[in-house]
């Protein structure tokens, strides 16, 4: 359409000059060179435009593009989520670092009765989390402390008593906390330290 | 939590499937609550010392005890009906009095365990370890009073125990 177009607007506007009209071409504005095909003639702007919009057509087919198609191409791109964070770690390492405290607040001596049921407790579940991760690890469970794992003891026994309140209920934070996103036997077994660690600050209130 | 059922319901069974194991195990905490409520009127009537602790601790399991119910009709389910009497022996003195109630609080403790391994409702497991919890205080508390050693419970709840 658009060579048509133009081919009938340079013809009927004398104002435009056509490509061919050049200065000291004798050939008069608006009308086309002879063809070297016998008596038929095109415009050579309408074959520009011929290959230009084959051309184009070709380029859009190899690329797979149809600008006159409806359909639209949703292209989906998978994204592989990250491995979700298991909270047993966190829950080991918190209990071990309590575990630790207790045991260096019993040595100060004068909270010893009330303290080491509460040292013992945190043993077992320090225990029981270890064995949980080995069996899930399928490895042999760590041991509850390293050689040379130690904290400094409170400066003193009300400090101690208080630093062990204040573990106990941030302790059951966190294991309340991991109890959404786990298995049915780590909610279970979650769920039984946090009681536990609410009975402590029963024990110590 | 599980798929709840809207309509009327006729009891555990016509809870969804899925919702079954928990709507029974909402129904144990329901009678652990239960007897615990009744039972501490024997503990009371043995324990005159520590009237005002049998009075809160009570006051803790009507709440308990209703709000398991609602759960279950949240369910789908039924809220069982208490019996009309336990199986309990009545204490002789005070000290048998402590040892019944920390019996009945490691009872509800148990059932309030069993209701987080049977669901993966995160909601329904908080709700559950509240109880459980709840429980652990009120161990550690008779045994407190009953002077009994080691105070403290590792694994409340559990077996074991």
């Amino acid at each position: 359409m658009m060579v048509g177009v133009a081919r009938t607007d340079r013809r009927t506007d004398p104002a435009t000059p056509s490509r061919g009209a050049e200065v000291g071409d004798p050939t008069p504005a608006g009308s086309a060179r002879p063809s070297v095909h016998g008596s038929r003639t095109v415009p050579a702007l309408a074959r520009r435009s011929v290959l230009t919009i084959g051309g184009t057509a070709a380029l859009l087919t190899t690329a797979g593009c149809n600008p006159f198609s409806s359909t639209r191409v949703t292209r989906t791109e998978v994204v592989t989520a990250p491995p979700p964070i298991d909270p047993i770690d966190q829950l080991i390492a918190k209990t071990r670092l309590h575990y630790l405290r207790l045991v260096a607040s019993v040595k100060l001596g004068s909270t010893a009765t009330k303290l080491t049921p509460l040292r013992d407790d945190r043993r077992r579940h320090l225990q029981a989390l270890l064995d949980e991760q080995a069996r899930t690890t399928r490895q042999k469970a760590d041991p509850l402390t390293q050689p040379g794992q130690t904290v400094p003891p409170p400066a003193s026994a009300a400090e101690a008593v208080t630093l062990a309140a204040t573990d106990a209920q941030d302790a059951q934070t966190a294991f309340t906390d991991a109890l959404g996103s786990v298995s049915r036997y780590r909610a279970t077994l979650f769920a039984t330290i946090a009681a536990s660690l609410a009975g402590h600050q029963e024990a110590l209130s | 939590m599980t798929t709840p059922s809207t309509g009327p319901s006729s009891g555990p069974s016509a809870a969804p499937r899925a919702g079954a194991a928990v709507i029974a195990a909402l129904q144990l905490v329901l009678q652990a609550e239960n007897a615990a409520i009744w039972a501490y009127a024997l503990v009371g009537t043995a324990d005159a010392d520590n009237a005002d602790t049998v009075e809160d601790v009570r006051a803790a399991h009507l709440v308990l005890r209703d709000a398991a119910a609602e759960q279950i009709t949240q369910l789908g389910g039924k809220p069982n009906a208490p019996a009309a009497a336990y199986q309990v022996d009545a204490p002789a003195d005070a000290a048998a009095a402590r040892t019944l109630a920390t019996g009945l609080e490691t009872d509800c403790a148990e059932t309030w365990r069993a209701v987080v391994g049977n669901t993966d409702d995160a909601g329904l497991r908080s709700f559950a370890s509240g109880g459980l919890s709840g429980s652990a205080v009120r161990i550690v508390r008779w045994r407190a009073i009953a002077k009994a050693s080691p105070v403290t419970v590792a694994f409340p709840g559990a077996p074991s125990t």
